[in-house]
């Protein structure tokens, strides 16, 4: 009997060990797949986050975000090819940059993918529905829509032009002058929109519409002001505000312009995205992020 | 009465056999704790085999963006080689930890619409739709053991990261492609 329970106990006590590397050995593998998916999306992440970066910058914009406060830096028109820029940017991507174990893909909104060059510009602040576009990456037009049911977000625009190589034609002292139509804000406007134009042209001289920013966005004000390049041809500039959900529209003639615009919103809960989705793949784990380009 | 004083076992024979049960009983002990021992420092092993490449890879990743971030591999564009390792080194050395050694290399790609590149540069690849000019390769080489001799031990632990930059420069579309090895010193 003595022997018999020496027995049962050495073989109890194997039969834990058994367990216990039985356990140990599955909580090993279980930590190792944990760590192999970990180190998967974080070199996709990186990746992404790369390839995000630098988007806007082939688009020659750039964007910043200060609290309720988003500025959108651009140059208009284009000062170069920016499609050009798109197409070197996918070369570059594709042949320079993505490892053999990793996929990039640019898709439109709807789904299908397209070639980065392919890409609408306009970008679009969520989930205020606000775009902030141009009719083609020449950028010789501006455009600015709200939907009217989301008007009440947007507290004030800060549009900031400094001409390169264009002068005022004639005074700009009058500010309001320049406005035609003007329509400000009364007590019975519905969706009053607060806009300040500051213009300096290359000598200095500085354009500010203080005196009229109050407008109305249900109806159209037009500020028009004429130009001189460098060569004495004529140029201008039309600021036309209005009507929701078309908020501003500058259209450009001869003239050049680094502008700077400011949109202040009454939530810091919002986020700029391209009007388009970047997927970055991992091909050996079935990885992948996707996600629209933002700031 | 015989009977039941033989069934009585003397005071010396049972200690004899807790000897036995105890000697026994150290001896599964041991084997056990051994057992247990062995399989527990395996377990840690094969949790550092493979959680150590994934740290420094991490590492090496953090490191390019915050550098890619803070402007400091765009500055690289107009700087001229000397002048970029030096900035770079400085970088990397107060980046990473002292118990590990890095070396970031920097390569500058122009693009060019019509395959013809700069006479700084060299044709790298043709496309369909233009061509890359591989401009400028530099890196930061400090002299350390993977840096001399990438067979030395501790390089087995490298790891290699890469992040990409991209500026219009002078009426051209240039690119920046950014390499940092990181090992265990």
């Amino acid at each position: 009997m003595k022997r018999g329970f020496l027995f049962t106990f050495a073989a109890l006590s194997l039969f834990s060990l058994l367990l216990v590397m039985a356990a140990n050995s599955f909580s090993a593998d279980s930590r190792s797949s944990q760590l192999i998916a970990q180190s998967t999306l974080r070199k996709v992440s990186y990746a992404w986050d790369d390839i995000n970066d630098d988007l806007y910058w082939a688009v020659n914009a750039s964007v910043s975000q200060d609290g309720t406060n988003l500025t959108i830096g651009d140059g208009l028109p284009a000062s170069h090819d920016l499609l050009r820029s798109l197409t070197a940017y996918g070369l570059f991507v594709q042949n320079y940059y993505r490892t053999p174990d990793i996929n990039v893909s640019y898709l439109s909104i709807s789904g299908p993918e397209i070639p980065l060059w392919q890409l609408g510009p306009p970008l679009q602040v969520t989930p205020f529905g606000m775009n902030y576009s141009y009719p083609d990456f020449g950028k010789n037009e501006l455009i600015v829509q709200m939907p009217t049911e989301n008007f009440s977000f947007l507290k004030q625009v800060h549009l900031n032009f400094t001409l390169a190589g264009n002068t005022f034609t004639d005074s700009v002292s009058n500010a309001c002058s320049l406005w035609s139509p003007l329509k400000q804000c009364k007590q019975s406007t519905t969706n009053c929109f607060n806009l300040t134009v500051r213009i300096t042209d290359s000598k200095g001289t500085l354009y500010n519409n203080a005196g009229c920013s109050s407008l109305d966005a249900g109806q159209n004000s037009n500020l028009n002001i004429n130009l001189n390049d460098s060569g004495g041809n004529n140029g201008w500039i039309r600021v036309q505000v209005g009507k929701t959900p078309d908020l501003i529209d500058v259209k450009f003639q001869n003239a050049n312009a680094s502008v700077n615009s400011t949109f202040a919103f009454n939530s810091t809960d919002y986020q700029l995205n391209a009007v388009m989705r970047l997927r970055v793949s991992d091909l050996a784990f079935n990885a992948s992020k996707t996600d629209s380009p933002h700031s | 009465m015989n009977k039941k004083r033989a069934r009585i076992q003397p005071w010396h024979d049972k200690m004899k056999k807790g000897i036995v049960f105890t000697l026994d009983a150290l001896l599964a002990a041991t084997v056990a704790a051994s057992i247990l021992t062995v399989l527990a420092l395996s377990y840690h092993g094969s949790q550092y085999e493979l959680a150590a490449p994934a740290q420094l890879y991490q590492t090496a990743q953090d490191v390019l963006t915050a550098m890619d971030k803070q402007g400091a591999l765009k500055a690289a564009f107009p700087e001229n080689d000397a002048q970029t390792q030096t900035r770079l080194r400085s970088f990397i050395s107060n980046a990473l930890p002292a118990y590990q050694g890095g070396n970031l290399t920097i390569e500058v790609f122009e693009y060019t619409p019509s395959s013809s590149c700069p006479s700084s540069c060299r044709l790298d690849g043709n496309s369909p739709v233009g061509a890359f000019c591989t401009c400028r390769r530099l890196n930061t080489n400090t002299g350390e053991p993977c840096n001399s001799n990438a067979s030395a031990s501790n390089c087995t632990q490298l790891a290699r990261a890469q992040r990409m930059f991209y500026d219009y420069r002078g009426g051209s579309d240039v690119f920046g492609r950014a390499t940092l090895e990181v090992w265990p010193k």
